[in-house]
């Protein structure tokens, strides 16, 4: 990314591969970097961002919102699955089961394309879901040895994306632009080796910007020092995102 | 300035009070990092009821209405 500011006028430039995202808050300047680009490389003008790495981006003006989806890539995976006429389901994670690992080391899962699954929904969860964020990580320690039981809670994602396809994440609902963090940790989340987990999220405008789900390196002995560490991850996260 | 909200009030007043605590003696390194920050003036954290706590989305499987309702918080939209 490349990013000018010529007085109040901000420039910035999105590169990814052979794509570009223009973005100037003077619509004057911008035609003419246009134009000046368009001399020196040979490009296409495909005019205001509709499509940019699976994200289709709507923009309404008048409401001064702007949301992203991405119902062709998850139509693409479910269909890639063949879990495109599965039935919708409303819970994504069962509340009631524990995913532990396979430890008889059965391969019940064998032939389950299941880390190009979990691969998958990465991605979507990276872009727009930050809900998604958790299971991934749950479903991503299993990643060498799945069992049924992983298996199941895949399809139960699935299921649940079905169900929420139309999902947008939606920025400009609260006209504050203060960055806005939440941060929280559970306390031996973890059956096995009983460490804790971080999650934090932070806000713009009333959309996630930025989220993580991680298990902690350490053991926090007391419910304080699981919320410190995840408070520790939180506030390297905010001076990232401040400079 | 950021404002990173909380629902742990131990832990928010460990961030901004320079008393040593024994009760977290071990805290050592995280402790001081952020208290820094806090000195500084780049973030600040505040306090907020688990009720409204977004980031639980990120930590637990929840049930289907607080998770909607969660999720709305931070922007995303059934509809």
């Amino acid at each position: 990314m490349y990013v000018a500011q010529v007085g109040d006028v901000k420039f910035f430039i999105v590169v990814y591969v052979d794509d570009l995202i223009l973005v100037c808050n003077d619509q004057n300047k911008l035609l003419q970097i246009k134009e000046e680009l368009s001399q020196k490389f040979e490009m296409k003008d495909l005019g205001e961002l509709h499509f940019f790495l699976g994200m289709e981006v709507e923009r309404s003006r008048d409401e001064r919102l702007l949301r992203i989806n991405q119902i062709k890539y998850l139509k693409e995976i479910l269909k890639c699955f063949r879990m495109e006429e599965c039935k919708p389901i409303g819970v994504l994670l069962d509340p009631k089961v524990k995913l532990q690992r396979n430890a008889n080391g059965n391969d019940e899962s064998k032939g389950f394309p299941y880390q190009q699954v979990v691969g998958s929904l990465m991605y979507a969860m990276l872009y727009r879901q930050p809900d998604l964020a958790y299971p991934i990580s749950m479903l991503s320690q299993h990643m060498a040895n799945p069992n049924m039981e992983h298996w199941m809670a895949v399809k139960q994602i699935f299921r649940y994306l079905q169900g929420t396809l139309q999902m947008k994440l939606q920025f400009g609902a609260t006209p504050s632009k203060e960055i806005l963090g939440y941060c929280d940790a559970d306390w031996g989340g973890d059956l096995e080796d009983r460490r804790s987990t971080t999650g934090f999220v932070f806000m713009i405008v009333g959309g996630a910007i930025s989220w993580s789900s991680k298990r902690q390196p350490t053991i926090a002995l007391s419910t304080t020092k699981a919320e410190y560490m995840a408070n520790t991850q939180g506030t390297k996260e905010a001076i990232w995102i401040q400079n | 300035m950021v404002v990173i909200r909380c629902d742990n009030q131990g832990v928010i007043s460990l961030t901004k009070n320079p008393t040593h605590h024994a009760q977290t003696k071990h805290i050592d390194v995280q402790h001081h990092f952020v208290r820094e920050r806090v000195e500084n003036g780049e973030v600040r954290f505040e306090y907020c009821v688990t009720e409204h706590m977004v980031a639980d989305v990120l930590i637990k499987a929840l049930s289907k209405e607080r998770r909607h309702k969660l999720i709305n918080m931070f922007g995303l939209e059934t509809s």
